[in-house]
């Protein structure tokens, strides 16, 4: 076997891309011993593997580079907490600045680019859902707070009662609220996975002008992975605004009474912890808090809950792989349904979607509701 | 070394495009445009082409200025040079005229060998305009190719048709149109975009550009004109919905099925 | 009716030693036109062997001249041979309108002959009629299919490229006369065009298809389901233009404005939503039953029987009921 001479160029340049990430790791290997994707298929993915290439400077050329979805279950299992997650986007960035990537993503890319959303849908229809509610056009006018709704929500019949749920809740606790609708673009989530840089910058610059012109104060946003984008990732583009997911100012806005849940819901319900919003953000509590604010509403906790939650299998751009069979959002369904739940509790839209599906498939009668869904059912008519 | 010539059209994003009621015309306003699908496949075949023989590769569009951004993602995507044909008196061209001036504009580029085309236009969708050019240029074509080959200076081309294929080989120059689909245009380089935005400048030519006068372009040089818009009317249906159990909803579609099965 | 300028002549495509459908469609409409406003049909057919046996057919089929041209480099369509030989006759027998088959073929002369001879070419035609004196109207669609502009060719021949499937075939008289007149062209010019090889293979052409099972993008995990249906009935198996973008079916089983054109008795759709571009490729069904889980999807309205139903349920529960009728 012939020898291969250290790349400390790729060495370094991984280095610089992922701020030394791969630097303190040991090799104990509980990172793939603990990777989800495992469960279903033994040596899916590799995070060891990736993190000690990085250390030695080897191209990781693997095609199960992109089957992760960036959960961060090894970083929250590792000793030492390295940021895993970061080591594979730096690989993907090194692979997608050769043209490296899988064909799909490509063809993701040209459709964030050309039409402004990862999943397929026309800008013209962006505001469908809007349709006979009042909503302010954060376009044409100054708002105080920018409700961001994401592609997947503006797009999916199911997800849309999400944005409808949680636009009713704002104006009953008279936020002074707008949506960008038409003029609203992908935040660019996916484009961040995927490691293509330049692009994301054009793309953050171009929405960051467009959140400036609302002159919003703050920003809302229902899909957990634009949160983590806006907060993470867009204050180096020069994003000054501050962003909340809904869940930290749902929370905020029940703790200063500005709405009131007073219809009683008898039922018991389980909480799943989506990857971006639980290990990515460190938003456990909240999720919890709210619920049990709705009178009748019991909560039961599944096996592997809060930082030990099991991805739903869509993060990291794994959403739009198409890699039939097995699913992670059927394991995670299971686990609810083994509880005495009849409710699977999920603030994320891509869980929601999975669970939606797997439910279907796997011929279960679990409901599935985003959180708002259940707060707006619960709402008081009187403010 | 080779010089491909890719000729491209801006094309109105088909599912936007609206038809006035009222004026008949087609709605422009707010309808976004993008690089004709079939034409991103004719540029990736011909950016592979350079990746493997080190072509040069230039883009050619007969469209308005608002057709600029586009061109120069052409040159993002790899392209080494862009340009663009414009003038008011190219404006209401049929497939005629637009071949004519497109064809007077390949003349002017000057030597080339290959000139490749979308198979068609996602508005129109004629195909004629490739078959036309070629024409007008006296030089073969080989139209709905979906691989290319460059062997020894000739070009082998597989032609794809209806339950048919045909390898064909032929010496530069030709022209090819390349199916649509037939490969995945790659996403544009975003680093070498900023040096396009910033730096490269679209070359823009004018009917003076071109050995062509007015009567040979746009709306006068054109030997078809439209003479009306319509909505496709799909005719009326009966519309009657079918509802029940799964069991009663399956047992009425049976019914009206059970004449039409064959044995 | 202009002098000049006389007779409807249609390109008639050769898919070995068959005249292909596509054609025999057209030649039915020119017929039709043809009749409407005191005209006669002349059909042109090129190849190498003898070509009399296959211009006899299409006499049946409507024609009522057919000029055959022979010559070994036309044994298979190769762009230059054709387009030389065909543009020749055209100038020397100048008719009103040529209609080809807007197949691939069909748009590579069509396009070639409109530059060659300055004349105007409406494309991809599903719509036809005369005005006047032998004025040819041609409707073209555009926009994947949600728009028709009604176009005019302002030079004689007037000439228009046909979309397969959009006239029907017509049915063969075997009774009617007409004269094959073999016309010599001359010697014509080397095709700089070397064919190394050609495979010609089978494909079950849904768009000939009396009845057909149609699966789209909302049972895509389950599109075996609906083939398998398909089979039961002995029907044709089509597909949308998402499955084929996606690679789950193979392209040419699509249905749609850019792909195949149907025209069954019968057309049962399983999870399409009903886009413009596919309701314009089978808006030529007599019959459409159609399935969506949405209740909003425009195929409803589309229809002439629409289910809101689970068609992941639907099909295996018709697939069993089907299994014990026919035992």
């Amino acid at each position: 076997m012939k020898a291969k001479l250290v790349d400390v160029e790729l060495i370094e340049k991984l280095a610089r891309l992922t701020s030394g990430a791969a630097d303190y790791c040991y090799q104990c290997g509980t990172c793939t011993g603990s990777c989800p994707f495992n469960l279903l298929n033994p040596q899916t993915v590799n995070p060891r593997k990736i993190v000690r290439s990085a250390q030695l400077g080897l191209i990781y050329d693997d095609g199960n580079l992109w089957y992760c979805s960036t959960c961060g279950l090894c970083e929250a299992k590792c000793p030492w907490s390295i940021r895993i997650t970061e080591v594979v986007r730096g690989y993907r960035q090194l692979a997608t600045e050769k043209r490296k990537l899988p064909q799909k993503f490509e063809e993701i890319l040209w459709m964030i680019y050309e039409d402004g959303t990862a999943f397929p849908g026309s800008s013209i229809e962006r505001a469908a859902w809007t349709e006979g509610l009042n909503i302010k056009d954060a376009s044409k006018q100054k708002v105080q707070v920018l409700l961001y709704v994401g592609c997947a929500v503006s797009f999916d019949k199911r997800l849309q009662k999400i944005a409808r749920s949680l636009a009713n809740v704002l104006s009953t606790a008279g936020v002074d609220f707008g949506v960008l609708g038409k003029e609203e673009r992908c935040c660019g989530d996916v484009v961040y996975n995927i490691g293509e840089e330049a692009f994301l910058e054009e793309l953050a610059v171009q929405n960051i002008e467009r959140f400036n012109k609302t002159g919003a104060e703050a920003i809302i946003t229902i899909s957990p992975h634009s949160a983590y984008m806006f907060k993470k990732v867009y204050p180096r583009y020069g994003l000054k605004i501050a962003t909340f997911h809904y869940i930290e100012f749902l929370h905020d806005l029940i703790e200063r009474e500005r709405i009131k849940m007073d219809k009683a819901m008898d039922d018991e319900v389980t909480v799943h912890d989506p990857c971006y919003l639980g290990r990515h953000l460190k938003i456990y509590e909240e999720p919890r808090k709210i619920l049990s604010s709705i009178p009748g509403l019991k909560i039961v906790e599944m096996d592997e809950a809060k930082e030990n939650a099991i991805c739903c299998g869509s993060g990291g751009g794994r959403h739009f792989l198409d890699i039939h069979g097995d699913r992670l959002s059927h394991y995670r369904i299971m686990q609810a349904a083994q509880t005495r739940a009849k409710t699977l509790v999920a603030p994320c839209p891509f869980c929601i979607q999975n669970f939606e599906d797997s439910v279907k498939t796997k011929k279960l009668s679990l409901n599935i509701k985003d959180v708002i869904e259940l707060v707006n059912q619960s709402l008081s008519r009187s403010a | 070394m080779m010089h491909i010539i890719v000729c491209m059209k801006v094309t109105p994003k088909s599912e936007q495009v609206r038809l006035d009621p009222n004026t008949k015309t087609i709605i422009r306003e707010g309808v976004e445009n993008e690089i004709n699908p079939a034409d991103k496949n004719a540029l990736e075949a011909a950016l592979q082409l350079k990746d493997k023989h080190g072509c040069k590769v230039t883009v050619l569009g007969m469209g308005p200025p608002i057709w600029e951004p586009y061109m120069k993602l052409a040159v993002s995507m790899g392209a080494d040079d862009a340009i663009l044909v414009s003038d008011r008196a190219f404006a209401g061209a049929d497939t005629l005229a637009t071949s004519r001036t497109l064809a007077a504009a390949i003349k002017k580029v000057g030597e080339y060998h290959l000139i490749f085309c979308g198979e068609e236009s996602s508005d129109a969708g004629t195909g004629h305009v490739p078959p036309s050019i070629a024409e007008f240029l006296n030089i073969p074509q080989i139209t709905f190719v979906n691989q290319i080959e460059i062997i020894d200076g000739r070009i082998r081309a597989k032609r794809v048709l209806e339950g048919a294929y045909e390898v064909l080989e032929c010496t530069p120059p030709v022209l090819l149109s390349i199916e649509y689909g037939c490969n995945t245009p790659r996403f544009p380089d975003f680093r070498r975009k900023r040096w396009v935005d910033k730096e490269f400048k679209l070359k823009v030519w004018s009917i003076k550009d071109l050995e062509l006068n007015e009567e040979e372009v746009g709306l006068k040089g054109s030997r078809s004109i439209v003479e009306e818009l319509r909505e496709m009317g799909v005719g009326e249906r009966a519309r009657q919905r079918i509802t029940g159990t799964e069991d009663e909803v399956v047992a009425q579609i049976l019914n009206i099925i059970r004449p039409y099965i064959k044995k | 009716m202009n002098q000049e300028h006389r007779n409807i002549w249609v390109f008639l495509e050769r898919r070995r030693e068959e005249i292909i459908e596509s054609s025999l469609e057209v030649l039915g409409k020119a017929r039709e036109l043809a009749d409407k406003y005191g005209d006669k049909v002349a059909g042109v057919l090129l190849g190498a062997g003898n070509l009399d046996k296959l211009a006899e057919v299409a006499i049946t089929y409507g024609a009522d001249v057919v000029y055959t041209i022979q010559d070994e480099l036309l044994q298979e369509y190769s762009t230059i041979p054709y387009s030389e030989a065909l543009s020749r006759v055209i100038k020397k027998y100048k008719p009103n309108i040529i209609l080809y088959p807007a197949t691939r073929n069909g748009r590579d002369l069509a396009g070639r002959i409109s530059a060659k001879l300055n004349l105007g070419l409406s494309a991809n035609t599903v719509w036809l009629d005369i005005i006047g004196d032998g004025v040819l109207l041609a409707g073209v669609p555009g926009f994947g299919g949600g728009i028709m502009a009604v176009t005019k060719c302002l030079t004689k021949p007037q000439m228009a490229t046909v979309r397969p499937g959009a006239f029907p075939k017509p049915q063969p008289n075997p009774t009617r006369t007409g004269r094959v007149e073999r016309i010599d062209i001359g010697k014509l010019p080397e095709p700089p065009i070397k064919t190394i090889e050609r495979v010609f293979y089978t494909v079950e052409d849904i768009s000939k298809a009396e009845a057909i099972v149609i699966a789209g993008i909302g049972i895509r995990e389950n599109i075996e389901a609906a083939k398998k249906l398909a089979e039961k009935l002995n029907w044709a198996f089509g597909a949308t233009r998402p499955l084929s973008d996606e690679g789950l079916v193979p392209r040419d089983i699509f249905v749609g404005a850019t792909g195949k054109t149907v025209r069954p008795k019968i057309a049962l759709i399983f999870g399409a939503s009903g886009a413009a571009h596919f309701i314009s490729g089978v808006a030529g069904a007599e019959k459409i039953i159609s399935i969506n889980i949405d209740p909003e999807a425009p195929i409803h309205s589309y229809s002439d029987y629409s289910i809101v139903g689970d068609a992941y349920k639907i099909i295996p529960k018709l697939l069993e009921k089907l299994e014990a009728e026919i035992e």
